[in-house]
């Protein structure tokens, strides 16, 4: 880890690929899903990198980095109960659309066939999904920067949209 | 065991952006170079105005305690702030002894003597002359802390941004205390600790607000 704060890419590798196993076990142990798993993976090591400069040789780097991991981990399982917090589960489906949801929900679908591809994948990552930025830019393979432009074009395109059909 | 399917995208990200970086110093070094900065504050609070009966006080050790406790007590408050910015240096030993202490410093402040001659304007009037002072000799302190922190990767934004709090105002409640002549127990616990409490609550919402964002 000393090496990697040097700026050693090839320490990095090894470094990558010998904690990478004990990771995605660790984080195994804890996600919701094989999905979440893979989410949380790219999360713990974007933290690490971001973290690596407050690592202090000769320590171990084992609880350094299980603790970032664990952080990484309670904040998304903050974000999913928030998220289901605002969800409200039914046993089985309603068979129409309720007098007040169907045609909101109508005018939002159609809000939403109107964005760019590019744009609706960005809302859908960070605000359906829930990731962080630096995630869902990993996912939609953009920078961060780029995606926090999309879902605020996205936003501002949705809210036009909605108020042009009151 | 089986890898995630975005290990070898996220390794090869990485590498790309794998420049050298200074590492942090050690939480003690930190906290040894913020100490001094507070060694300067007591100074100046020295210099700008000694109470007039401090002779006497300091024949009577119950203020000199007050103040030791109160610096005893921000220095944890700085060592657990600074330690929070590194993961998994956070010491339940050092928090356990912080809090052992402040309670230590609010025991002996409760058992100052109550005064009831003071008119509502002038205790006011006062009041607000120590709760300026006290804001102003944590201000410096208290940035450089919350910016020693920021600097870090503090895992529990907000729990940093409280410690840190604690830190500058227990040190400049103590450099006030050094200075203010009323020595009367609902001055003490409104003005000087109420500053503090209000303060500390304040550095825990700017922590939550600030402190997190190294975790994109």
């Amino acid at each position: 880890m000393a090496q990697v704060q040097r700026g050693n890419a090839d320490a990095y590798r090894a470094l990558l690929d010998d904690v990478g196993p004990d990771v995605v076990r660790f984080l195994r142990r804890r996600a919701a899903s094989p999905q979440e798993v893979d989410d949380l993976y790219q999360e713990t090591l974007l933290a690490l990198h971001r973290a690596r400069h407050t690592y202090q040789p000769p320590r171990p780097v084992e609880p350094w980095l299980f603790a970032i991991a664990s952080h990484v981990e309670a904040r998304h399982a903050r974000r999913r109960r928030g998220r289901l917090a605002r969800e409200l589960l039914v046993d089985k489906p309603p068979d129409g659309a309720t007098e007040h949801g169907g045609p909101a929900r109508l005018r939002w679908l159609e809000a939403l066939e109107r964005l760019p591809p590019a744009h609706r994948e960005a809302l859908q990552l960070v605000k359906v999904e829930g990731l962080s930025t630096e995630a869902a830019a990993e996912r939609a393979g953009t920078t961060a920067g780029a995606l926090r432009v999309r879902a605020h074009r996205a936003y501002k395109a949705l809210r036009l949209h909605l108020a042009g059909q009151r | 065991m089986t890898m995630p399917s975005t290990h070898e995208r996220m390794v090869a990200r990485l590498l790309a952006d794998a420049e050298p970086v200074r590492p942090l110093w050690a939480p003690e070094a930190r906290l040894a170079l913020w100490l001094t900065l507070q060694v300067v504050a007591i100074a100046a609070a020295a210099m700008f105005g000694l109470r007039d009966d401090v002779a006497v006080e300091l024949g009577r050790p119950r203020l000199l305690v007050e103040i030791a406790l109160c610096m005893a007590a921000g220095a944890l408050a700085g060592a657990v702030a600074l330690r929070a910015a590194v993961p998994a240096r956070m010491s339940a030993t050092l928090t356990a002894a912080f809090w052992a202490v402040l309670a230590c410093a609010l025991a002996l402040i409760v058992s100052i003597d109550a005064d009831a001659t003071s008119s509502g304007s002038s205790f006011v009037a006062s009041g607000i002359q120590c709760v300026a002072s006290i804001v102003a000799f944590a201000a410096l302190p208290w940035a450089a802390l919350f910016v020693a922190v920021r600097r870090g990767a503090p895992l529990a934004a907000p729990v940093a941004g409280l410690y840190a709090g604690a830190a500058a105002f227990l040190f400049a409640a103590a450099a006030v205390r050094i200075a203010c002549p009323i020595d009367t127990r609902l001055h003490v616990l409104t003005w000087h600790v109420g500053t503090m409490a209000i303060g500390t609550a304040l550095s825990t919402v700017a922590g939550a607000r600030w402190l997190a964002r190294w975790a994109g």
